[in-house]
């Protein structure tokens, strides 16, 4: 199973991540903490031909997963494309705690009904149990808000990404390719933001037509090594590609953007950030000329 | 870099499984051992790190590896003696921040590091961000004219109930969002501004108890610079720790923080116009071997392996961290006298 959105709805808008200014970032994450209007944009996206959202497992997304599942319309079409973990949490309670009970905290979270669900008997040391088997609890326990919906694919997270690449941690990247698919039956993708070393480790470890998740744009912003060395691996490594950073963050235009991945053969995809009705419409008219996306409007 | 650096890591916690990935996807070096106390976390890294050899404790590592460059990423309260062995087999120290406990104990370390000629770094990553280090390219410049006054802060949401461990143990530590966080804003200040001749904290313990969650600092400087750091690990709406500085100079001011560099001048100065100018991540960022903490980490310890080749400067090294570390010691001491003004020792 792959993916079939050609556009996808990206998060950060939601949950306050702005590359270009903190401070908008926040502004931007008041006004969509309210749920409704978080489901108006993913409407009037959905309604243009954005098939796709991404959705991180931020706190905040239970509650968006919780009002998808009651909207017909959404929950029926649209793919969710779930982005895991969400690192700025992780990151906050290993300092607060550090790693280890970070990950029996993480574990102690879920509810009873999923602690059964996931097969975590009570009293059982985390500390005890192998790598593997902790991150596939850790992987359910993430994706226990989106269970009835459809997710199409689960991407993991750039960070975890590339440093299993500069690790060369093959058995866990084969972990998360087996696990996601065969237990959570979503396709098993990859968010890089060091794309050349990334794909030319799956090369090397012979993954064939990985689904990945890379900064594409005209500026070269987050493309790593160079823009010139992404576009050679895009060139070479056949894998389905979903293109992020496309606006640089807001530094390119629409329209800049849309040529330069036009000129790019092997974009597959494409995620975007939005934060009005007006500016989503405008972003897939013009983004889904580049992936050949006929606008429903 | 030609070279074949061999890199180890002590301390695997999120510090070190960092530095560990960057020293194996950076050319040149490659991640050879590493050591970590905890039994259960050398087996996961078993996992993760295939062949690479993992040790209990740093003295077998060393005994054991031929290694050139060894990151020091362990409690604060264990860099000096670590990093003393390491240096003493022949092996260039990156340490984690902050660089000690106390300033005091530390001279030991630079001499060493002076006699025997090797790397000595500290990690003050914040140096090593496109907007901080444009701005102190712009302060080094004269753009500002005499420098008046520096405003700084770190914010994030973090803390909000007494923490576990050894961040929230003074002893192991040295205390709270200050030698946590808010030292990296102090750090940019001794860079772009030079050391404080004396300093005031006042700090309040709410949620942490053991250690401060809310910190607001005065500097002075030599020539009648003024200055203030406002940190916390425990306010709203950042998700993210936001550092941010603002130095008003005679001709102008300069903000900077994690995204932006914004300048206004009265006189145009170099190549800045008059008026505003802004510069954001976009225009001043550039490709990277991988990115997987933050572009600064990845530049710092390209810096720091550059370095161990013999190309380049560093620049933070465990001198000047001594430097910021007793400016740490002062405010510290200020807080313990309700705030009084503690004058800054001139050996530093």
């Amino acid at each position: 199973m792959g993916i079939t959105d050609k556009l996808i709805l990206g998060h950060n808008q939601f949950f306050g991540v702005n590359h270009l200014s903190s401070a908008r970032g926040v502004a931007t994450e008041q006004y969509f903490s309210n749920t409704e209007n978080v489901i108006s944009l993913v409407r009037t996206a959905y309604r243009a031909g954005v098939t796709g959202l991404m959705l991180s497992t931020h706190e905040r997304a239970r509650a968006i997963a919780e009002a998808l599942r009651s909207d017909s319309e959404l929950s029926s079409g649209l793919h969710l494309h779930i982005l895991l973990p969400y690192m700025a949490k992780y990151v906050r309670m290993a300092n607060e705690r550090g790693s280890i009970s970070m990950l029996e905290e993480t574990l102690k979270q879920a509810t009873w009904a999923e602690r059964m669900a996931i097969g975590l008997k009570a009293g059982t040391g985390v500390i005890t149990k192998d790598l593997l088997a902790i991150l596939a609890a850790l992987i359910k326990i993430e994706l226990l808000p989106f269970k009835g919906l459809n997710v199409q694919s689960v991407f993991l997270h750039n960070s975890l990404t590339d440093m299993l690449a500069a690790l060369r941690a093959t058995e866990v990247v084969r972990f998360f390719l087996k696990n996601i698919d065969e237990e959570h039956g979503a396709c098993p993708a990859f968010c890089t933001l060091s794309a050349g070393l990334t794909m030319n480790y799956f090369r090397e470890i012979g993954l064939e037509t990985p689904v990945m998740m890379a900064p594409f744009n005209p500026a070269g912003f987050q493309m790593n090594p160079s823009r010139e060395r992404c576009e050679q691996m895009l060139h070479e490594y056949p894998c389905h590609m979903v293109a992020m950073s496309v606006l640089a963050a807001g530094y390119v235009t629409p329209a800049d953007a849309a040529r330069y991945l036009s000129s790019l053969a092997g974009i597959d995809s494409i995620v975007f950030g939005a934060s009005s009705a007006g500016h989503v419409t405008e972003l897939s008219n013009v983004l889904g000329t580049v992936v050949g996306q006929t606008v429903t409007q | 870099m030609s070279a074949n650096i061999r890199c180890g890591v002590i301390g695997l916690g999120k510090m070190g499984m960092l530095h560990a990935s960057l020293a194996n996807a950076i050319e040149g070096s490659q991640l050879a051992a590493i050591c970590e106390p905890n039994r259960t976390i050398r087996n996961w890294f078993g996992t993760f790190g295939s062949n690479i050899p993992a040790y209990q404790n740093y003295e077998d590592m060393l005994d054991a590896e031929p290694l050139d460059a060894v990151f020091i990423c362990t409690p604060p309260s264990s860099h000096i003696q670590i990093a003393t062995a390491c240096v003493r087999k022949g092996c260039h120290v990156f340490i984690e921040k902050p660089l000690s406990l106390t300033a005091e104990g530390v001279k030991p370390l630079v001499e060493l590091l002076k006699q025997t000629g090797k790397i000595g770094m500290v990690g003050y990553m914040m140096r090593y961000a496109d907007t901080f280090s444009k701005a102190r390219e712009i302060v080094s410049q004269g753009a500002l004219g005499q420098v008046l006054a520096c405003r700084g802060a770190t914010k994030v949401s973090q803390n909000f109930k007494a923490g576990k461990g050894w961040r929230y143990s003074r002893k192991e530590s040295g205390g709270g969002v200050l030698i946590a966080q808010g030292i990296h804003v102090v750090d940019l200040m001794c860079w772009m501004i030079g050391m404080p001749h004396s300093v005031n904290l006042r700090s309040n313990s709410y949620y942490s108890k053991t250690v401060e969650d809310f910190v607001q600092a005065l500097f002075s400087w030599k020539g009648d610079i003024i200055g203030s750091l406002d940190s916390s690990w425990s306010v709203d709406g950042h998700r993210m720790i936001l550092s941010s500085l603002e130095i008003t100079g005679e001709n102008g001011t300069l903000a900077v923080d994690d995204d932006t560099v914004r300048l206004f001048l009265r006189k145009a100065s170099g190549r800045y116009a008059e008026g505003w100018t802004s510069m954001s991540k976009p225009e001043l960022s550039n490709g990277l071997a991988a990115d997987i903490g933050g572009p600064l980490y990845t530049k710092q310890d390209e810096a720091f392996l550059r370095a161990v080749c013999g190309q380049g400067e560093i620049e933070s090294d465990v001198r000047s961290a001594r430097s910021v570390q007793h400016v740490i010691d002062c405010l510290y001491k200020s807080a313990g006298e309700n705030g009084a003004t503690v004058e800054l020792d001139k050996e530093y």
